[in-house]
């Protein structure tokens, strides 16, 4: 994988990240937005570090032979999405890896497969594609071409006695 | 932000441990052959005198080779059975050179061997046992990968799986073996591990008893489990504290009888005939050739067509036309009480596990996960269709019937695959059957048909249909089933009634392009972090996880319907289709413009996702070959992060299709917060879908972030994404 680094103008680090990822948090603005706004206006700040990883689709894929797929399929809680337009978001619950539950983490992976899908975010008619929720606030906006399932799921790994459960509400309209 | 712990060593622990504790589900093969059955047809009403019938294969069938022959004998009293143990090759062989009837093959036929004119008539998979000696003293549960890390020789000692210090021995049954084979394909012993080590000390034949006497109490051996259950000098291993009679118990093997089409052989015909035939029970006493004082109760009624439908040659629970179930060859005498130890092997019968292994064997290797069309049914979820209306002349119907329902139901005598469409009212759906027989219908006798049918051809590959739509603001229905050749109808799902929209009159606007008026909803128009996600009052909906199916429940009510029988004959509803979450969940939304909201509703349906039940278990050393083999990955330090795609797209290796910009990050070692979710974590996951998506990152310690895609055949893969990581 090839690294590039650039360096930028203008940096944030120590006390003033965590005012930062308050503010942008606070205000639910694009950070990324936020922090070119940043760091454009730069005045009086230290470097700044983009750094490109190029992630390949063969030397950088988990191969998932059609058995974990069907484990998968199989373990995961599926629905299937009708057509039109499929709004799915995280409404309780949490998950996580270990036995203290507060620093469980509102998460979960979709599968979406079977169908034709379109999700808003990238624009481009798929048979399947792999989207997490992450947070409440969180959204998947989908339009579905053709009727799909949709798989979630998390990864683990170790399958613990934890009993917490996370629920997606999964919106047609 | 609080002092947080040493996350590194916790994760590496987490990681040794799932070393030996791997997934219960994750190695479940489901299979079951579907290559097609020859055409039905009766049983012969007698064989030529001193007519012989010869089977030969797997020793994995002895014990149901012999309840056939029975069931074959008492049908054909005059004829004879010579039944042989060697090997399925070799059987297979002889097969082919007209020295053998019949095949009992413990594997799936080969392209090469299908070819050659042979079909094979599946029956169910049975379990295959890991056992020790009874004179064993280890007493605990193993998981896969132990078992596998034992097969191999890299677990020497019982002592390291928490038993006494005493050497193992693995009794290994030859390469030839059909029990071995179906281990083999286990996901535990993937990428070539399926090898022995110094620690084997195979037996030379394929032979249970072998098996058995070579355990002592240092040997751990495996074996169909008909074979080894119930017996006082072995033991069988619970892995991962599951019993074979347990669903998720994994490894099974897959059985069918073979004969040869091109050149069948009378006795050829007749046993696959009988094989085929659903159980009678009258045919003990109302058939003239029977003779009821040989007819043991658990022969007589073992020796079905069950074979087919059952899991396991062990006693069941009554039917419920109150004959059992249970395969036990009498000859044996097995059906007896069963002993303290004995599981409830009639669960074996429930869950009936599809034909994935011939989906998983024929699939072209470079169809890409992405795109399982149709999607595998899941061999222990029910067949569904859907049906959606498109438009007022146009509804699409989609369905996932698993092959284990396919197979049945030709075994049970289906011969087309039809999908019906019919119109329903009132709440009215097809009747179910009856036995008052419509003389109007010849071969419909089961039930009464709608007026309004339209039936088409469907091919057992196709898993939807666009259909006309006759009459349009009307409820319908579709049906999917086998037709027999006496025009009996086997229902396999049934959709929920849907409404089809009216046309629109003169002057209205017109359908979009595709027909779905919803679509024509603007998304925009729609406040995403508020629709829906008021708190409901309750859950409206059973939740889709382990519990989640009190509908699945009916379904296997329906599946325990093989079997019986009405007057008109068999109804083997195999399975119905699922309720749909529609309307019943539907709540109001904003008023929207005439124009671009005609429906005005939205519907609900509530998942809920298990922190266990629903988590997919990556290997510890699956975990470890993506973070260091596979991922791209990037040092993170304390610092605020911001991470987005740049650039590429990931398109499974279809240069016909432009992809889609995303990527899929694991990010481990060190506390770290998403912005999204403001937990500090140890571990999480995130994908990043389009280039506008970002992941806004807090690392509080050293990180790592991996960057992947899954596919299941990367090999010719060439495109890439550039995944631009900004530290602030």
């Amino acid at each position: 994988m090839g690294q590039h680094s650039l360096k930028f103008l203008g940096c944030l680090v120590g006390p003033r990240a965590i005012a930062l990822q308050s503010l942008v948090h606070s205000l639910s603005i694009n950070p990324l937005s936020f922090a070119l706004l940043f760091l454009s206006g730069g005045s009086g700040m230290d470097g700044c570090t983009v750094t490109d990883l190029t992630v390949h689709s063969k030397r950088n894929c988990l191969q998932f032979g059609p058995e974990q797929m069907e484990a998968l399929q199989r373990t995961g809680v599926s629905v299937l999405l009708g057509v039109g337009t499929n709004i799915v978001k995280i409404r309780s619950g949490s998950f996580g890896y270990g036995t203290d539950t507060r620093h469980n983490e509102p998460v979960v992976l979709l599968w979406i497969y079977g169908g034709r899908v379109i999700n808003q975010k990238t624009n481009v008619a798929v048979s399947a594609t792999w989207v997490s929720l992450n947070g409440y606030d969180d959204a998947l906006v989908m339009e579905v071409v053709e009727p799909a399932t949709l798989c979630a799921f998390f990864f683990d790994t170790y399958l613990d006695n934890s009993d917490e459960e996370l629920i997606l509400s999964v919106v047609r309209i | 932000m609080a002092t947080k712990p040493i996350h590194l060593t916790r994760a590496v622990a987490l990681l040794l441990a799932t070393a030996a504790a791997g997934p219960i589900a994750a190695e479940r093969l489901l299979a079951q052959s579907p290559a097609p059955p020859p055409s039905p047809a009766p049983v012969a009403a007698q064989l030529p005198a001193g007519t012989v019938l010869r089977i030969d294969g797997s020793s994995s069938m002895l014990l149901t080779n012999k309840d056939q022959r029975d069931r074959f004998l008492k049908r054909f009293p005059s004829a004879s059975v010579e039944l042989g143990s060697s090997r399925t090759y070799e059987a297979i062989q002889a097969l082919i050179n007209g020295d053998l009837d019949i095949v009992a093959a413990g594997r799936p036929l080969t392209a090469a061997e299908r070819s050659q004119g042979l079909v094979e008539v599946p029956i169910q998979r049975e379990k295959i046992a890991i056992v020790i000696g009874s004179q064993n003293p280890f007493d605990g549960t193993l998981s896969f990968e132990q078992f596998a890390h034992m097969f191999r020789g890299e677990i020497t000692n019982w002592d390291e799986v928490g038993g006494p210090a005493k050497p193992i021995r693995i009794v290994d049954r030859p390469d030839f073996s059909d029990t071995r084979l179906a281990l083999s394909r286990y996901t535990v012993f993937a990428d070539d591990s399926f090898r022995i080590g110094a620690t084997a000390d195979p037996v030379a034949e394929d032979d249970t008893e072998a098996v058995v006497e070579a355990l002592g109490d240092d040997g751990i051996g495996y074996a169909v489990v008909s074979q080894v259950q119930g017996r006082r000098d072995v033991r069988i291993l619970a892995m991962h504290k599951t019993l074979p009679n347990d669903p998720r118990y994994p490894y099974s093997q897959p059985r069918a009888y073979v004969y040869n089409a091109q050149t069948p052989t009378p006795a050829a015909l007749a046993f696959i005939a009988l094989l085929k035939q659903k159980p009678d029970p009258a045919a003990s006493t109302a058939s003239p050739t029977a003779s009821p004082s040989t007819a043991s109760p658990s022969t007589a009624s073992s020796s079905t067509a069950a074979e087919i439908s059952q899991a396991t040659p062990t006693p069941a629970p009554a039917s419920p036309d109150g004959n059992s179930a249970g395969l036990t060859p009498a000859a044996d005498g097995a059906a007896k009480s069963p002993p303290a130890r004995q599981f409830p092997w009639w669960l074996l019968g429930i869950p009936l596990l599809g034909g994935l292994l011939w989906w998983l064997l024929k699939e072209d290797p470079k169809t890409p996960i992405a795109a399982p069309v149709p999607p595998p049914a899941a061999a222990d979820l029910p067949s569904r269709i859907i049906l959606t209306p498109r438009h007022c002349r146009l509804a699409y119907a989609y369905w996932e019937v698993a092959d284990q329902a396919l197979s049945e139901a030709r075994a049970w005598g289906g011969r087309d695959l039809v999908l019906r469409l019919f119109e329903v009212g009132d709440g009215q759906d097809m009747p179910e059957p009856t036995q008052n027989a419509d003389p109007a219908r010849p071969g419909e006798a089961e039930r009464h048909l709608p007026d309004s049918l339209e039936q088409y051809a469907v091919s057992e590959e196709q898993c939807d249909l666009h259909l006309p739509i006759p009459l349009d603001d009307r409820d319908y229905q579709v049906e999917l089933g086998y037709v027999t050749d006496d025009n009996r109808w086997l229902s396999l799902a049934k959709s929920a009634p849907v409404r089809v929209p009216p046309c629109p009159g003169p002057g209205e606007a017109a359908q979009n392009s595709s027909g779905a008026a919803i679509e024509t909803v603007p998304v925009a128009q729609y406040d995403v972090s508020a629709v829906g996600f008021q708190p409901p009052p309750a859950r409206s909906r059973p939740a889709y996880g382990v519990e989640e199916a009190d509908g699945d429940r009916e379904d296997l009510g329906n599946l325990s319907e093989v079997g019986d029988e009405t007057a008109d004959g068999p109804w083997p509803s195999l399975a119905r289709s699922a309720p749909i979450s529609m309307p019943a969940g539907a709540v109001s939304v904003a008023p929207q413009p005439a124009a671009t909201a005609p429906s005005g509703t939205c519907a609900i349906e509530t998942l809920a996702v298990h922190s266990r039940r629903n988590a997919v278990s990556l290997g510890g050393s699956q975990m470890q070959y993506l973070q260091d083999q596979v991922g791209a990955n990037y040092s993170l330090d304390p610092g605020f992060y911001i991470l987005r795609v740049k650039s590429g797209a990931f398109n499974y290796g279809d240069n016909t299709h432009p992809g889609e910009p995303w990527v899929l990050l694991w990010i481990y070692g060190g506390q770290v917060s998403n912005l999204k979710t403001g937990v500090w974590v140890n571990g999480t996951w995130s994908t990043l879908n389009g280039y506008a998506d970002t992941l806004s990152l807090e690392v509080d310690e050293p990180a790592q972030l991996c960057a992947f895609f899954i596919d299941t055949f990367p090999e010719n893969n060439a495109n890439a994404v550039t995944l631009s990581v900004i530290r602030l």
